[in-house]
């Protein structure tokens, strides 16, 4: 016998209050000095015989009343022969939740685990009948119905047999909450819910915030029976674990790929470090190591891992092309093929060529520009207001405004054309250029320019991540908040979100806007001596340079994207910016395939200031960025490294432990699921059969005591 | 004193056991018991007892022209009526049990106690009426006797020994009865206050031997409520106030036999009483003290 509540046996305590009542009542007798017993002798011992024996009747009546409305709450279960006299289940449902992550693609005799689990799945599904409803759920780090219905063993056959494993890894805890959750809404009288995975011991704490969430909620849900890896008896809903154990747990992975962060120019060595895992215990694992470099392998090198141990390797790969350079890591296929190759991106670009707008006055503007003798990532051309044509505008990636006049009317609408067609371009707030910052920028701008001789201003701390200031270091900063400003523009209207500096005023210093295919960088800065310690500071040249070249450098992540988890890009939510389509390049090659179209609204979508997302990748390979034709960025997209990749499998304890559940049946490999789960099911409830025995003994218990009193002046 | 609520009480209403109990002495309460009944007898029948002259009244209509006072009628064409004050020597004995099982209450007066009144009630009303009344207080034998006299100060020595008459030891209806006949030897009226808790046969032929004394016999049978109803709640134990014997036991269970019990044997006792020309009278100790009065009146009535 088994209980599905076996707390409220603690209540079975209450049996002894009769006992209790029963034994107070003989002590508390109260003695009555009466004139004679010579009536009451002579029926005495007989009557009291009866007596006695009749309240010791009721008394076993009464405890064992309670003692059966007791077992009634904690809701027993029985086996044998005997619970055949109490009703069986009729309609069950079922829902099978079969882990797809990655770690299921092991290969191994007789195919992969994933395989193995589906004929497990089959197995299972041999336990139902038509009238039952069914629930196969296909989950790695998100869920997936694979089909919900009435039982069809062909239908579902035919749909496994066209499932195989993902690229993601294993949310389990988020799959098991969502499986009670299923269940809960089913109508079938017994519920039994499995779950078919290789129970990966570092996958057990990857999504701690799902565990966290759905525990609470799930104790109350699962009530089962008792003691670990005992057959279970029914329940709410019983919960069955079914591990798919791994052969070997030997495995060696490529964990991770870092890639420079700075632009890469066109013939320079790029810096590329793999992080490679041996996670088995056995042995050293001695294989080839190859890079692939747009399909053509490029390096090859054969490394040594201890067991447990990483090996942590850098290349220097050439870049012989601009543009995005598609590159591969790939070392001999294990068992687990998933994580032994990794993908990345290079982005390699020419020089910058900057035109300079501005007078002579601009000299050091010019000079932080392009520094005398020495051929840096910037090809300057400067012209005068005057001067300018359109096409001088041609080929120009950056068109930097300095001070010494201001564009004419017509020039101004040639900028305007070659910002919104894709152009970038960097405006010095300077008073003669004040109605030109106004037209550019999309926000309403209020602009003065205070003499600063007496109280000059300063700037303040930037914040951290300002990627303008991405090559100083603290000190650098610190000293640049004590540049005194004495000439500056005092703007406002401009929102704080899109300031990337600040004066301590609170005025911004820098900020961006987007605007079309392009987008300008506004400095409220005077590049001219004698507006302050900035322009002849160590720093005017590199803050001058990092603008210039970070607004043609397209932020993306060091590690790519990684698949089952969204990408948060750095985009300007100015609400201009409009991004057509997205495009997935296959990992395969030049294939390309559409991932989603995505509007405005849905780009920006439950996102921060300055934050977009695309949405989750499935696979592994490229994801390029698409917008009217032009690639706007181009990410490498990766299966998550190391949680997956240990192939170390949890007893059921742990798994029931993170799942926050107290009673389960594990259905070990070997062991035919027919068996345990007909097993499991033998327990027939007798709480409704507790419950009219209970009731018939008080209703007798009722009658005796009614028919002690009848007729009796005195109700005792 | 009479509380100023009386006038619009009924006098029976103060005869009540539990009202009287709360007087002073034993004077006091037969007073009030005795004047308290005579109040509320109306036209009353049993004034003329006494021989001696009290008053005239006139005839009315119906009356029993018996004590029509036919020298006056011839001097004055009307009918009027002596009334006497008897004088008739009655001897009456009061017999009191003080056995231990009349130490009994249930919740008012203790039989013993009921019995008192009840004989100091009886002594004021015969004293009262010139007979001669003696007393007489057992338990398993005669504890205390007083002679009979009619004096009025006779009065105060019933109602001292009545008042201190205290619970005894065991009881022997029967053997005291036979002890008592033997030494009674003048016929009289022999009131027994007693709860006859004895062997019934033993208590019979104690009082048949007063009857062949040629004694008259008022059987005053006093019980407590309870003890003809054994109206207990729960588990009792009980204990023989005579024999201290001790009995546990659910007196609702057995109610049933215990009344059926009694029942028979007050039936015996009242049966056998008729047989023998005694007047028995079963009284329980919350019953108003001019039943028992009305009873011995009627008796009293039928010794002229």
């Amino acid at each position: 016998m088994g209980f599905l509540n076996p707390a409220y046996l603690a209540a079975l305590a209450a049996v002894a209050i009769p006992l209790l009542i029963h034994i107070l009542s003989r002590r508390r007798v109260p003695v009555i000095n009466f004139s004679s017993l010579r009536f009451l002798q002579p029926s005495d011992r007989r009557s009291m015989k009866r007596v006695n024996l009749r309240r010791l009747f009721l008394l076993l009546l009464r405890m064992i009343g309670i003692a059966l409305i007791v077992l009634a709450f904690t809701q027993p279960t029985m086996k044998g022969r005997l619970a055949t006299l109490f009703p069986s289940e009729s309609i069950r449902a079922c829902c099978i939740l079969l882990d797809r992550s990655y770690s299921m693609g092991l290969e191994q005799e007789g195919g992969s685990l994933f395989d193995e689990a589906r004929r497990r799945v089959i197995e299972i599904l041999g336990e139902y009948t038509p009238e039952d409803e069914v629930m196969i759920v296909l989950f790695d780090s998100s869920q997936e119905f694979l089909y919900r219905g009435r039982m069809d063993g062909p239908l579902i056959g035919e749909l496994l047999s066209e499932t195989v494993s993902s690229w993601g890894t294993t949310d389990l805890s988020g799959a098991f909450g969502a499986g009670i959750e299923m269940l809960d809404q089913a109508r079938g009288g017994a519920k039994e819910l499995y779950v078919v995975s290789d129970f990966q011991r570092s996958s057990l704490g990857l999504h701690r915030s799902s565990t966290a969430q759905s525990a609470s909620g799930r104790e109350r849900e699962v009530g089962l029976s008792k003691h670990g890896e005992d057959p279970k008896d029914s329940g709410p809903i019983r919960i069955f674990l079914v591990p798919l154990k791994a052969e070997s747990e030997m495995n060696v992975s490529i964990e991770r790929v870092g890639v420079p962060r700075t632009a890469i120019h066109r013939g320079e060595l790029a810096s590329v470090e793999l992080l490679v895992r041996n996670s088995g215990s056995g042995s050293s694992e001695r294989f080839p190591l190859e890079l692939y470099i747009d399909g053509r392998l490029v390096i090859e090198k054969e490394i040594v891992i201890k067991p447990n141990g990483y090996a942590k390797e850098t290349f220097a790969l050439p870049t012989e092309r601009n543009g995005w350079i598609f590159g591969e890591a790939k070392k001999t296929p294990d068992r687990l093929r998933a994580d032994d190759r990794r993908y990345f991106v290079l982005h390699v670009t020419g020089r910058v060529k900057v035109l300079l707008v501005a007078d002579q006055s601009a000299f050091y503007l010019e000079q932080a520009l392009e520094p005398e003798g020495v051929e840096g990532d910037i090809e300057l051309m400067t012209r005068t207001y005057s001067g300018l044509t359109s096409t001088d505008l041609d080929g120009t990636d950056v068109v930097v405004l300095g001070p010494g006049g201001e564009p004419r009317q017509e020039d101004l609408v040639l900028l305007e054309r070659f910002v919104e067609s894709g152009g970038r371009m960097v405006v010095f707030i300077v008073p003669e250029l004040a109605s030109v910052a106004d037209r550019l920028s999309a926000y309403p701008l209020s602009m003065d320019f205070p003499d600063l001789e007496e109280g000059f201003l300063t700037i303040s701390e930037p914040t951290s991540g300002n990627r303008f200031l991405g090559p100083f270091d603290a000190d650098d900063i610190e000293a640049m908040t004590k540049l005194r400003f004495l000439r500056a523009a005092v703007v406002s209207g401009v929102p704080d979100a899109r300031g990337f500096l600040f004066f301590s005023s609170g005025s911004p210093f820098m900020w961006e806007e987007r605007r079309g295919e392009g987008g300008c960088l506004f400095v409220a800065a005077d590049p001219r001596p004698g507006s302050g310690d900035l322009v002849l500071s160590p720093y005017f040249l590199p803050l001058v340079q990092q603008s210039v070249l970070e607004v043609v450098r397209r932020g993306r992540s060091e590690e790519g994207i990684i698949i089952g988890e969204p990408l948060a890009l750095p985009v300007a939510a100015s609400g201009e910016m409009s991004v057509g389509l997205l495009q997935g390049l296959s990992a395969e090659g030049p294939e390309t395939f559409i991932m989603s179209s995505v509007d405005q609204e849905e780009w920006f979508e439950g996102i921060g200031s300055g934050k977009g997302a695309v949405p989750v990748v499935g696979a592994p390979g490229f994801v390029a960025i698409e917008s009217g034709g032009e690639t706007l960025d181009v990410f490498a997209a990766n299966v998550a490294g190391g949680a997956e990749s240990e192939l170390m499998p949890a007893p059921g304890e742990e798994v029931a432990d993170s799942l926050g559940i107290e009673h389960w049946m594990t259905i070990e490999k070997g062991r035919s699921v027919e068996e345990a789960v007909r097993y499991a099911r033998e327990g027939r409830e007798i709480t409704f059969g507790l419950i009219m025995a209970a009731a018939l003994i008080l209703v007798i218990e009722s009658i005796l005591s009614q028919a002690q009193f009848e007729g009796k002046s005195d109700v005792g | 004193m009479i509380p100023m609520t009386a006038r619009k009480t009924k006098p029976s209403e103060f005869l009540r056991p539990e009202v009287v109990s709360r007087l002073k002495n034993m004077e006091l309460k037969a007073r009030f018991i005795v004047e308290g009944f005579i109040a509320g007898l109306h036209r009353s029948p049993y004034h003329g007892f006494s021989a001696e002259f009290a008053e005239y009244r006139q005839y009315n209509l119906g009356e029993s022209a018996r004590n029509v006072d036919w020298k006056i009628y011839a001097k004055t064409d009307r009918h009027y009526i002596k009334v006497f004050e008897d004088e008739t020597n009655l001897r009456a004995t009061l017999l009191l049990d003080r056995s231990a099982s009349m130490d009994y209450e249930s919740g008012g007066l203790t039989k013993l106690r009921y019995g008192a009144l009840l004989a100091a009630a009886l002594s004021y009303l015969m004293i009262k009426q010139r007979d001669a009344v003696g007393l007489v207080v057992f338990d398993e034998k005669i504890q205390s006797a007083l002679p009979h006299r009619s004096a009025r100060r006779h009065l105060l020595q019933l109602l001292s020994s009545l008042e201190k008459v205290e619970p005894g030891a065991g009881t022997s209806v029967g053997g005291a009865l036979h002890q008592m006949a033997e030494r009674i030897r003048r016929r009289g009226l022999m009131i027994l206050f007693s709860d006859l808790l004895d062997d019934p046969s033993r208590v019979m032929n104690g009082l048949k031997h007063f009857r062949h004394r040629g004694h008259e016999v008022v059987v005053f049978h006093i019980l407590d409520p309870s003890e003809l109803s054994l109206a207990f709640s729960g588990e009792v134990q009980f204990v023989d106030k005579e024999t201290g014997e001790r009995l546990r036991t659910r007196p609702w269970f057995l109610g049933q036999e215990y009344r059926k019990n009694v029942k028979s044997w007050i039936s015996e006792l009242d049966r056998t009483c008729k047989r023998n020309v005694i007047d028995y009278n079963l009284i329980t100790t919350d019953t108003p003290f001019d039943h028992a009065l009305v009873s011995y009146l009627n008796k009293r009535r039928t010794l002229r």
